[in-house]
């Protein structure tokens, strides 16, 4: 077979030693979205961990097989924590997307598209806003439902599942600085995000209300930007890297107990900074906290309002294998008067967000989220709770596609309204 | 048994796998070599062959398909579940097709009260238990990689697990089998309530290791949870007082749900892993014994096997708080084959039987064969049915080292045969051990088995290469032959 | 199956005389006696042979082979009416010979025994081995019963599950005349073919059991009878089925009027019979959970009762059916047996069920339809298989005795073919007179 096509660069050779953790006992399998749903084993962690190993090791091509699946991989990373050797799975596909990248083996749509969102848009808050008002605009003439039919069909699917941009008033930027209410307790820095601020600022204000009111002071550095998980998940590693060193110098102003994020997403990359910059990174990475795994570590204070109904609790992959995080939020929930937090099928798969995936793999983002409503839909929650933008959004697009009548929220948001009324101030 | 001509194409100059693809859809059939690549290996990395094609079956017409197919072009096939296996049973030697069976993961039948579900081949084992569950019933069999292990892979190893002490192995709990003949024939064999009388077809079929058929359907028992379960830990300064007390359970009548030894070596690999239970890295072995039944008997069940414990020279033996810290043992214990992939790139997971009350002896004996190879050999096994699993972690890169691991094997089975074992107790032959059978069984003994695969698949279409030694060899020439029992013949 | 010469209908040349000099030549002279004359199983016997060892009885099995003579396998003889009858045997081939010591591992739980022993010899000498550590879990009914006959048949009693599942390894002369070995001594093993599976149940056709490696299990610390006077069989599964039952049967009006002398006071009604076994503890409170579910009581003398059922197991009376049934439609099935007049023994834990059916001579072949009809709806009824069990052999000689699937013959008829090409051991007795 030949090889010299896409000759493993200087660099893919760093695959090796990661490869070389598998042997191949298969417990993976049957974590990996992907596999459960095409029954192949090169679509399964196993599989893609041979054919990396394989191409590092000369044996194979990076174009083909290899450089299809390593973008039809969801990057859940559910495969680590079913991993007993511990194959650093997350950071193979990375680079091993980083060189089908620079083999500009994509196809060109896929690329263009990304690119512009990635590097052009989301990493830039102006553009975002500005984008986003745009599309608040359009929304609230309903032009875009016009302009629906006439969108290609990858912007159609991606039109599905965007939310109603909510009004500027709400995507505004948090204050710099909250004094923590009542006994204080500490003081922490919030990571906003980039989505966040402008399709969840809810979420942003819950966090910060919760945060506060449970006695902590809260800043919001200024210069803080986009955390590069996107980027790294596309193969841009180096607007990632771009990315993350200038978050570095952001979001360490020294005394601090942890550095805050509600995105699990953002929360992965940022506590694996070190990964791509480093030990000079490590200070920041081993500060980044959950904000569920922070105030479950903390303990919640003073007495919760009861919120009422069924709720399901979906992990985010990024939260529950990235950062293995999955009870904390849990506890907070059942801390909640009133509130039954009930069981469903497989909460710790992958809903098929996974980023940009609903984007650039349509359908099989469609087929591994009707396993999720599969599994939610007989449960019949009031509310279904995760904690990421993305699954946010697929749920929700979900949902409302089968009908249900569930409403998808951020934990942090049901614990603010378990929160006593602030006192005036 | 209607058998139909080797060479009776169907379009005169169509490919097999043009053929393939017009049967189940061009989706289905994988050609590319890289596809192919990842099929050469199942969990027996060093065994590597590479399929002509993979072809993943939707449902049973399919199978059959694919079976007709492949026999009118004269190329062999092989079904695959997971490919967990550990034998080579699961790769295609001869140039042959994989069945990939994975996609045939439906169940379609639960009956609660009948104590039985009718599944297809592709349902992962602990999906069953799981989806049952809410009945008070799981399926009994458990191997190590049940949560992505088939249950058609299962049939055919006749696959075991921790829990077979008590609960027997999958044999125990198939009753039917739907399943296409070689000839492309589908045929039924047993019945929820089990067989008419005539020849135990569904026996004869688990652990054929894929030679005589495709399974397309399962019928299983279903158990019912025990009122009780405990499990504990003996924490034992070495292996061998950690298999004294094993012998001492089992001589006392007591029936554990689990008797399993797990070496120092593999508690320090699974604790540093993502299934990391709290096991006491400083012991040198620890015996973990599950108890079930009936809560008024395993109260004081549990005291016995206690006791028996601290008689062989337990240290303590503490008992499982809640059922999640139970799990996590059990995890830990089943993660244990994989966490060695910390010590080395390859695994070689062995797997003897030795009569029970000589695990000290042997024990001690494949220690120093590990020692003797210059091998990292580390041992984690059903001690309560005297089923070894020495593992040896190593690099396949090196051949130096392959060839150590190889001979240290061999050295390692002959010492588990002459105790009056067998060479393997639940992965299988395979291509992995076919070349030893002959340590174990006479030429008329394999032509026995010769016999059965020659009523079912009289050209060896299924899954050829495997499970008989390639060459012939002459009874007289290995006095060993006769010797696994020590008790003369006749 | 291509068609041709069929090998079983090829002629011999060899006299009754000549093949028995053979034979005494194969197994020494005292092991072959004329018996001109004797009918069994539709036979006309001419020679009885009975090896004392396995290489005389694969001499003996080489010479049938040589001879193309068939012979008619017998253990203890109580199970001879099963299976359909072999009218070309000429040999009556005896295993009561094949009586080399047994050896009872009583550390591993483990014993390797003689097929031609009979089993209430070898259930004593485990006991008596083993210090009552370990028991041997085969009953069947047959007062002779042999342990190959046994595994044969794989026949059962009230108590313990199939043979299949004790059977750890066997020594088996094929119909080759080949000495061959499966399995071992050791309690979980897959090296090659599980073959002692097909053998266990294939009524000596495909070869002659020689000895046998069997797992033994712990003798119970405690054991108890409990009774219960039980009119619907649906009401006592889940007593049947708690955890320390090691036998459970329910016995209809007949049946019960029949355990009469073993049962104390005067019972009217259908009865179930529990048996209960193993930790003190759990039998104790089991039975009370029996007394609480369906009014059982204990019975002082449980032994006596046991051994009064396994005798009505397995009575020659009429025609006698073992069926299957899925558990939950046990009472449909039992319904549709009473219907067509059979007497009932169900075991619901097990979902098995034995009927017997009287035959009035007067009836004739109207009877026997009417039985055969029962257990066909029946069958059907649970889902379930159902075989002969006993039966006069003119019924046997006409009429199927196993309800075996007819897509399955041709691969019974493959297995003969290759285990026993000459149709020597039992021509024509197994599921499509194989």
């Amino acid at each position: 077979m030949s090889a010299s096509d896409s000759s493993p660069g200087p660099d893919l050779a760093t695959l090796l030693p990661g490869t070389l953790d598998c042997v191949h006992c298969g417990l993976c399998l049957s974590s990996c979205p992907t596999y459960l749903e095409t029954g192949r084993e090169t679509s399964s962690p196993r599989g893609r961990v041979y054919l990396m190993r394989g191409l590092a090791e000369g044996k194979i091509p990076l174009a083909g097989v290899l450089a299809e699946e390593a973008h039809l991989c969801l990057g859940c990373r559910a495969c680590e924590t079913a991993c007993p050797s511990g194959v650093p799975y997350g950071a193979l596909l990375e680079q091993t997307r980083a060189a089908v990248e620079r083999a500009g083996l994509r196809p060109t749509w896929a690329r263009r598209l990304e690119r512009l969102a990635l590097r052009g848009i989301v990493p830039r808050p102006r553009r975002l806003a500005a984008l986003m008002t745009l599309l608040a605009f359009a929304q609230r003439l309903r032009l875009d439902r016009l302009a629906r039919p006439f969108l290609p069909k990858r912007l159609r699917d991606a039109h599905a599942l965007l939310p109603l941009v909510p009004p500027a008033s709400q995507r505004r930027r948090l204050p710099a600085f909250t004094k923590a209410e009542g006994e204080r307790r500490g003081k922490v820095v919030f990571f906003e995000g980039c989505i966040m601020p402008e399709l969840f600022g809810g979420v942003n204000r819950a966090t910060l209300r919760v945060l506060v009111q449970q006695g902590f002071d809260v800043l919001v550095p200024e210069a803080q930007g986009c955390c590069g998980a996107l980027q790294a998940h596309s193969g841009d590693l180096e607007t990632a890297h771009e990315l993350a060193r200038a978050n570095l110098g952001a979001l360490d102003p020294g005394d601090v107990q942890a550095i805050i994020v509600n995105s699990a997403g953002c929360g992965a990359a940022l506590r694996e900074m070190d990964h791509w910059l480093g030990d000079e990174a490590s200070r920041v990475a081993s500060r980044v906290r959950d904000v569920c795994e922070f105030l479950d570590e903390a303990g919640l204070r003073g007495a919760l309002l009861p919120v009422p109904g069924r709720v399901a609790y979906d992990d985010p992959c990024h939260l529950v294998h990235a950062q293995g995080v999955s009870a904390a939020p849990r506890h907070l929930l059942q801390a909640i008067p009133e509130l039954e937090l009930v069981d469903h099928d497989d909460p710790s798969s992958c809903c098929g967000a996974a980023g940009t995936y609903n984007l650039t793999q349509p359908e099989m983002s469609q087929a591994v989220l009707a396993r999720k409503l599969d599994s939610l839909e007989p449960v019949d929650p009031d509310m279904i709770a995760t904690g990421n933008p993305g699954c946010l959004m697929q749920l929700r697009a979900g949902a409302e596609g089968r009908g249900m009548r569930a409403e998808i929220l951020h934990p942090i948001e049901l614990i603010a309204r378990a929160l006593p009324p602030s006192p005036p101030s | 048994m209607a058998t139909l001509p080797l060479s009776s194409s169907g379009a005169p100059g169509a490919s097999l796998e043009d053929e393939l693809r017009q049967a189940v859809g061009a989706e289905q059939v994988l050609t590319r070599p890289e596809d192919l690549f990842v099929y050469e290996a199942d969990g027996l990395t060093h065994h590597t062959a590479r399929p002509r094609a993979v072809v993943l079956p939707r449902d049973k017409t399919d199978v059959v398909q694919i079976v007709k197919r492949c026999r009118a072009h004269g190329v062999p096939f092989v079904p695959r579940g997971a490919g967990t296996g550990l034998s080579g049973g699961a790769i295609a030697l001869d140039d042959g097709v994989i069945i990939e069976c994975a996609r045939l993961d439906r169940i379609l039948r639960i009956a609660p009260e009948d104590r039985f579900a009718v599944v297809q081949p592709g349902v992962i084992n602990a999906d069953l238990s799981k989806a049952v569950a809410h009945h008070g019933l799981f399926y009994a069999p458990d191997p190590s990689s049940q949560q992505a292990c088939t249950l058609g892979g299962n049939v055919a190893e006749n696959s075991g697990g921790p829990h077979t002490l008590k609960y027997g192995t999958t044999t125990n709990h198939v009753l039917a089998l739907e399943m296409v003949l070689p000839d492309g024939q589908l045929v039924q064999l047993g019945s929820p309530t089990g067989s008419a009388g005539g020849y135990d077809l569904v026996g004869a079929v688990v652990g054929s290791e894929g030679t005589l058929g495709i399974v397309t359907e399962l019928t299983v028992r279903l158990s019912p949870r025990p009122e009780r379960t405990e499990t504990m830990l003996g924490i034992f300064p070495d292996v061998v007082s950690a298999c004294r007390a094993v012998g001492a359970i089992i001589r006392s009548g007591l029936v554990p749900a689990a008797l399993e030894i797990v070496d120092r070596r593999t508690i320090e690999a699974v604790e540093a892993s993502v299934y990391a239970a709290g096991l006491p890295t400083d012991a040198g072995a620890v015996l973990i014994i599950e108890l079930d039944g009936p809560a008024v008997a395993v109260g004081r069940q549990v005291e016995r096997c206690q006791d028996h414990c601290r008689e062989a020279g337990a240290s303590e033996v503490p008992v499982a708080r809640d059922e999640a810290e139970r799990q996590r043992f059990w995890r830990a214990r089943k993660g244990a084959f994989g966490a060695m992939g910390r010590l080395a790139p390859d695994l070689y997971v062995h797997d003897a039987v030795v009569p029970r009350q000589k695990l000290p002896e042997i024990l001690e004996k494949i220690c120093e064969i590990g020692d003797r190879y210059r091998l990292r050999l580390s041992n984690v096994f059903h001690a309560g049915d005297g089923n070894l699993h020495p593992n040896i972690s190593f690099d396949r890169r090196d051949p130096d080292e392959m060839e150590r691991v190889l001979a240290a094997g061999e050295e390692i089975l002959r010492t588990c045969v002459e105790a009056g074992g067998v060479i393997t107790g639940e992965h299988g032959v395979g291509t992995e051990k076919k070349e030893y059978m002959g340590l174990l069984f006479s030429e008329a003994d394999l032509d026995a088995m010769r016999k059965l695969r020659a009523a079912f698949d009289p050209d060896r279409m299924c899954n050829p290469g495997k499970m008989f030694p390639a060459t012939r060899f002459c009874a007289e020439a290995n006095p060993k032959a006769r010797g696994y029992d020590q008790v003369p013949f006749g | 199956m291509s068609a041709g010469v069929d090998p079983w209908q090829a002629p011999t040349g060899v006299g009754a005389r000549e093949l028995r000099e053979r034979l005494r030549a194969a197994a020494g002279p005292t092991a072959v006696e004329e018996i001109d004359g004797v009918s069994l199983e539709g036979a006309r016997l001419e020679t009885r042979v009975r090896p004392c060892s396995g290489e005389d009885l694969a001499g003996v099995l080489q010479e049938l082979n040589t001879a193309g003579a068939a012979a008619l396998v017998r253990g203890g003889g109580s199970r001879l009416g099963l299976g359909h009858p072999v009218p070309r045997a000429r040999v009556l081939l005896e295993t009561a010979g094949l009586a080399a010591p047994p050896i009872v591992d009583a550390e591993d739980g483990v014993a390797y025994l003689p097929a031609g022993a009979a089993l209430s010899d070898l259930r004593e000498h485990v006991r008596k081995e083993a210090e009552g550590r370990w028991e041997l879990p085969l009953d069947p009914p047959g007062a002779g019963s042999t342990l190959g006959g046994c595994l044969a048949a794989a026949a059962t009693g009230p108590r313990h599950g199939p043979p299949r599942d004790v059977v750890l390894g066997l020594d088996i002369t094929l119909g080759t005349a080949e000495r061959t070995r499966c399995g071992g001594r050791v309690v979980k093993n897959v090296t090659g073919y599980d073959l002692a599976k097909l053998y266990v149940g294939s009524l000596g056709t495909l070869g002659v059991i020689e000895t046998a490696w069997i797992r033994l299990r712990p003798s119970p610390e405690r054991r108890e009878v409990w009774l219960a006077g039980l009119e619907d069989l649906a009401g006592g599964l889940a007593s049947s089925r708690r955890s320390s039952v090691s036998a459970a049967l329910w016995v209809d009006r007949a049946g019960s009027a029949r355990l009469a002398p073993w049962l104390g006071a005067e019972r009217a009604g259908s009865l179930l019979v529990v048996e209960l076994a193993g930790d003190a503890a759990a039998v104790e409170a089991d039975g009370a959970a029996l007394r609480e579910e369906i009014g059982a009581e204990p019975v002082p003398e449980g032994e006596p009762l046991i051994a009064a059922l396994r005798d009505l197991l397995g009575e020659d009376r009429g025609l006698r059916f073992q069926l299957s049934s899925l558990p939950s439609r046990l009472s449909a099935t039992a319904r549709r047996l009473a219907e067509h007049g059979a007497e009932l023994l169900v075991q619901p834990a097990r979902g098995t069920l034995v009927a017997h059916f009287l035959l009035a001579p007067e009836e004739g072949e109207a009877a026997v339809e009417r039985a055969f009809r029962g257990v066909r709806l029946a069958a059907a009824e649970g889902e379930g298989r159902w075989r002969v069990e006993a039966a006069p052999l003119e019924v046997r000689s006409v009429r199927d005795a196993f309800g075996e699937d007819e897509a399955l013959i041709p691969v019974f008829r493959a297995l003969k073919r290759v285990y026993d090409p000459r149709g020597v051991l039992g021509p024509g007795r197994q599921a499509g007179r194989v």
